[in-house]
């Protein structure tokens, strides 16, 4: 598959990480390492896919895109926490994307909590059942809410996952993220599959 | 070549080389410039185009990627740009219509370089300083060649717009300078052809040239002046030469009158000497000769009266004795004439010491009769030696003295001798209480035979002649000093080289 320069392919996996999510789970080091400079450590097999190997990187990623206003920390280097609540679809996955990794002071880390679980995130994954809490959708709750499909949108979030044409992208609803105190980065914008107003 | 050309030559060269190097600099000037504007603006292009892919690189979408590297078409001299993966894996890639480039390998930190007509920049893509990527852009420099191209048709069109300007600027302007100095040469010429120094040169401007002009001009009225002055010297020389020329000649013309003159001065000068030699001889010999036949006459008028005095009658002896008498005066008269003649003569005897106190002692004793007759006092201060001859100085004092007691007063004689020194000569008087002379006659008194009592008292009237010319003889003078009825001062000067001894009394 030859690539086709100066086309708009917005909506297509790029050949390199397609053949990649095409091969074996082992083949997710090979990503890693395309995208990282340092590499990630071979993935135990108990990793449940490939799908959330990519997503775990992607959720990393956005922390580099999103400007948090600095009352979204209790302390000025406060660790930037990456909340998952409810099922942990990532297992180890995600622990070792964030190992050793800080956006602008701030370390991240990944916390696992309950459905009804209340606690400081500045990032939350809320996977599929799951409900976003009251806290972290209401206006300048500063957390920058990521699901899965597009019912997530409707449900109030701001980021979601999305499977387009076996490539993992994400849709964007703008005003959620606005309503939250946060700033999307333009370039995060532009490879959004959809930006939503 | 004519100074109108090489002005014109000046400043086409000057034009030419100014023009040629500005050319030159404005171009290298604007290639390392361009080249470094164009190092700074490629670094920030690939800045702005590496934080647009940050994106595509950390969600791993290359579409939107080469959506970013797509912007790039808008400058045409980028050949190709493409965005590398960490792994050194192609990622996305943009190539200029009509190109093929491939892209050169990503290096590791952000370098520029130029190669083979191309510039490569290579340019890691970094989020949060960790590196994503790497874009490599390959820019072609025919820019910048087009625009030294551009430069140097620009350059060689203003030189030769400017050349032909500076032709026709130089030739209309070069009047300005040619001008002046050519109308000066002009008159250099003129003036050296035609030697007319009232030629002047026109003056066209207040610079270099028209004080040039100016000085030229003083020059050649300083030279005319000069000229005039020196034409005007040589005529007043020329006359002053004829001048001279006739003054000497008349000088010569007077000169050889007077030589003349002293040759017949000269020659009348010898005759009158001959004839006053002749004279002389004849006084001398006549004097000499004439006392035989006097003494004849008075020995046999003696002897008439000795023996016929008793015969002869009373009236014939009284005539006898007035022959007698007459025959004594003419012997007396002949004596002195003969002293006279001699005193003049030429005398081959050497000079003696005179010791003129002896020579007065000597008169004295002549005159001893004559001294104790009138009861005279004679006063002698004393006298020097002078070399001369006794024969001269005896007559000189014996008349002098002979007529201080001759020609006294009603007293008896008191007559002064001494002698004083006067600047180079002895002066010495004889001075008496006599009758003295009326200064009518003090001059004539010393020529012969001019006697002023010429009866009553006798004498030959030859004395004082004798004196002067003894006098003169020694080289000095004689004059008299009185009135008459006042006495009489005679006073004779010696010239004082002839003095021996001051004082002969004391040798």
């Amino acid at each position: 598959m030859a690539p086709r320069y100066g086309t708009r392919s917005r909506y297509r996996f790029s050949p390199a990480l397609a053949e990649c999510l095409r091969r074996p789970v082992s083949r997710l080091v090979l990503t890693g390492a395309l995208l990282w400079s340092q590499p990630i450590p071979a993935i135990p097999a108990a990793t449940p896919s490939l799908e959330y190997g990519v997503k775990a990187v992607f959720l990393l990623n956005f922390t580099k895109f999103v400007d948090w206003p600095p009352a979204a920390f209790p302390v000025a280097d406060a660790p930037l926490t990456i909340c998952i609540l409810g099922d942990d679809p990532f297992g180890r996955a995600i622990d070792q994307v964030v190992e050793g990794e800080s956006v602008n002071g701030h370390k991240i880390v990944v916390e696992r909590l309950r459905a009804d679980e209340q606690k400081s995130c500045q990032v939350a994954y809320i996977g599929n059942n799951g409900t976003i809490p009251a806290a972290f959708s209401a206006p300048g709750s500063t957390v920058l809410t990521v699901g899965e499909g597009d019912d997530f949108l409707h449900q109030g979030g701001i980021v979601a996952f999305v499977i387009d044409s076996r490539h993992v992208r994400f849709d964007i609803k703008l005003r959620a993220a606005t309503n939250a105190g946060l700033k999307l980065s333009a370039k995060l914008l532009s490879v959004a599959r959809s930006v939503e107003k | 070549m004519p100074i109108r050309q090489k002005l014109v030559l000046i400043g086409m060269a000057t034009t030419t080389v100014a023009l040629i190097l500005a050319g030159i600099g404005i171009i290298f000037a604007d290639f390392l410039l361009f080249r470094g504007y164009l190092r700074n603006d490629l670094s920030a292009l690939t800045r702005i185009i590496a934080d647009n892919t940050t994106a595509a690189l950390s969600f791993d979408d290359p579409a939107v990627a080469s959506e970013a590297l797509a912007s790039l078409h808008a400058r045409t001299h980028v050949v190709t740009a493409c965005v590398f993966q960490v792994s050194g894996k192609l990622f996305a890639k943009y190539t200029r219509a009509g190109a093929t480039a491939a892209c050169p390998a990503p290096q590791l930190g952000e370098r520029i370089r130029f190669d083979e007509g191309v510039l490569i920049v290579s340019r890691p893509i970094l989020l949060n300083n960790r590196r994503l990527g790497t874009l490599v852009l390959v820019y072609d420099l025919g820019e910048i060649y087009e625009r030294v191209q551009l430069y140097g048709a620009t350059v060689i069109t203003v030189f030769l717009l400017s050349t032909f300007v500076a032709f026709l600027l130089s030739s209309r302007l070069r009047s300005l300078i040619a001008t002046p100095i050519i109308e000066l040469a002009r008159v250099t010429t003129r003036v050296s052809k035609s030697r007319n120094y009232g030629i002047r040169a026109q003056k066209f401007s207040g610079d270099e040239l028209g004080v040039l002009v100016d000085a030229f001009n003083e020059m050649l009225s300083g030279i005319q002046s000069r000229d005039n002055e020196l034409r005007e010297a040589l005529m007043t020389r020329e006359a002053a030469l004829e001048d001279t020329q006739k003054a000497r000649q008349s000088l010569e013309a007077t000169v050889a009158s007077v030589a003349q003159l002293n040759a017949e001065l000269r020659t009348s000068n010898d005759n009158l000497a001959r004839s006053n030699e002749d004279l002389e001889r004849f006084a001398f010999i006549a004097s000499h000769d004439l006392q035989e036949p006097l003494r004849m006459i008075t020995i046999y008028s003696q002897l008439l009266i000795r023996r016929f005095a008793n015969v002869v009658e009373p009236q014939a002896a009284a005539y006898i004795e007035n022959i007698e008498s007459g025959t004594e005066r003419m012997r007396a008269l002949l004596a002195d004439l003969l002293a006279y003649a001699e005193i003049g003569a030429r005398v081959d005897a050497p000079a003696q010491p005179v010791d003129l106190n002896l020579v007065v002692r000597k008169v004295r004793e002549n005159l001893s009769l004559a001294i104790t007759e009138s009861g005279a006092v004679i006063t002698v201060a004393p006298l020097p030696v002078i070399r001369g001859l006794k024969s001269h100085f005896t007559p000189l004092f014996q008349n002098l003295i002979g007529n201080a007691i001759k020609y006294r007063g009603e007293l008896p004689p008191k007559i002064d001798i001494g002698a004083t020194r006067m600047d180079g000569d002895i002066q010495i008087h004889i001075s008496d209480n006599g009758i003295g002379v009326a200064p009518e006659y003090h001059s004539r008194i010393f020529v012969a035979f001019k006697r002023l009592h010429t009866n009553k008292i006798p004498g030959t009237g030859i004395g004082l002649a004798i004196c002067q010319r003894v006098v003169e003889r020694y080289g000095g003078r004689i004059w008299v000093e009185s009135d008459l009825g006042q006495g009489s001062n005679f006073v004779f000067t010696l010239p004082a080289n002839l003095v021996a001894t001051a004082n002969g009394e004391q040798t």
